[in-house]
């Protein structure tokens, strides 16, 4: 059940992955397995960057447009090809340039999966992945002539909060408190305080109204739960992405929603 | 009624889960608020093609509206 498996596409994350493990022991950086990922996270980051922000400008505009268009709707209520009409004219008065859409963006999902499914084999049992590494990888200064070293400052990489916590204590909840905390960071940055919402959006479901207004606790939360049992390796590339997107989002757009914490009116 | 009716009413209940729960899951882990460049967006917009047409129909309806979300596709 633990035999991992590196195989197949996983080898477009892992080459890169070891390319970076291998500089970092050749220099004789501590700690190396936790710095690729995060430095492999970050080039990810990096190559994403454009397709992300042309989104992240486009979605800010839209938030602002908000009110207007739910007047849109009110006016030409039933009538879907007008609103349609509507919105389009407004997005080009204010300069709105949906034009890349959604697909750019959901690119990035196969590869969170890679990163996913590369990282979660790669915490396993050192010397099995080290062999299964050498088994697959093709390229020979790749390869791996001593055990891959998973130790990360205090924390093994290939072991999750759960089990560390009867030898750690309770430090170890900082990983999945972090991990919620940043998520929450991102979530509330990105969605528009919900007050501001609310008003505009008729409450025609009030499941979905209320579920709109707490999705920005309710999916940091279930993070913060997940990283509890999943190994801290992967908890490390998950934050390194979310925090890099918080840079990412307020370079493009401010602190968004976030600012509503602390301009309590 | 038709084989795909029970096909259709699924779909609709996934399409409603997708709406008001999975796409806000989706946005925080794409980190993007919203992406839609059409309206209706395009879940409605396949929701009420399988309302009216079936599920054959409207899903693939619904797929070709979903390819043309790219840049390379210039309407509206």
């Amino acid at each position: 059940m633990n035999i991992p498996q590196l195989d197949g596409l996983n080898l477009i994350i892992l080459y890169p992955l070891l390319a970076i493990y291998k500089a970092l022991v050749f220099i004789h950086v501590p700690h190396p397995l936790g710095l690729s990922i995060i430095l492999l996270t970050i080039l990810i980051r990096f190559v994403l960057y454009p397709l992300i922000s042309s989104q992240i400008k486009a979605s800010k505009k839209m938030q602002d447009l908000g009110p207007h268009i739910a007047e849109i709707k009110e006016k030409h209520k039933g009538n879907s090809t007008m609103i349609s009409q509507e919105t389009m004219k407004l997005y080009k008065e204010h300069g709105v340039n949906p034009i890349s859409g959604c697909l750019p963006v959901i690119l990035q999902l196969p590869i969170i999966w890679l990163l996913y499914s590369v990282l979660i084999n790669i915490v396993k049992a050192p010397n099995l992945v080290t062999a299964e590494i050498n088994r697959v990888v093709s390229v020979d200064f790749l390869k791996l002539s001593t055990s891959l070293d998973q130790s990360f400052f205090f924390f093994p990489l290939g072991k999750n909060p759960a089990e560390l916590f009867s030898t750690m204590g309770p430090i170890v909840l900082l990983i999945p408190i972090a991990t919620g905390v940043f998520q929450f960071l991102q979530s509330k940055m990105m969605f528009s305080p919900p007050q501001q919402q609310n008003q505009q959006i008729k409450k025609t479901d009030d499941f979905a109204s209320v579920f709109a207004s707490q999705s920005t606790y309710i999916f940091p939360i279930m993070i913060g739960f997940f990283s509890y049992t999943f190994p801290v390796g992967l908890s490390l590339y998950w934050n390194t992405f979310t925090i890099f997107g918080i840079f990412h989002q307020y370079r493009i757009a401010g602190w968004g929603g976030l600012s509503s914490l602390w301009k309590k009116k | 009624m038709s084989v795909t009716e029970p096909m259709r009413k699924i779909t609709i209940i996934f399409i409603d889960l997708y709406q008001r729960v999975l796409s806000y899951f989706l946005k925080n882990i794409l980190g993007v608020s919203s992406f839609c460049r059409f309206r209706p967006t395009c879940s409605e917009y396949t929701k009420t093609a399988i309302k009216e047409k079936g599920f054959m129909k409207g899903a693939y309806i619904g797929f070709v509206r979903i390819l043309k979300c790219q840049p390379l596709y210039k309407g509206v």
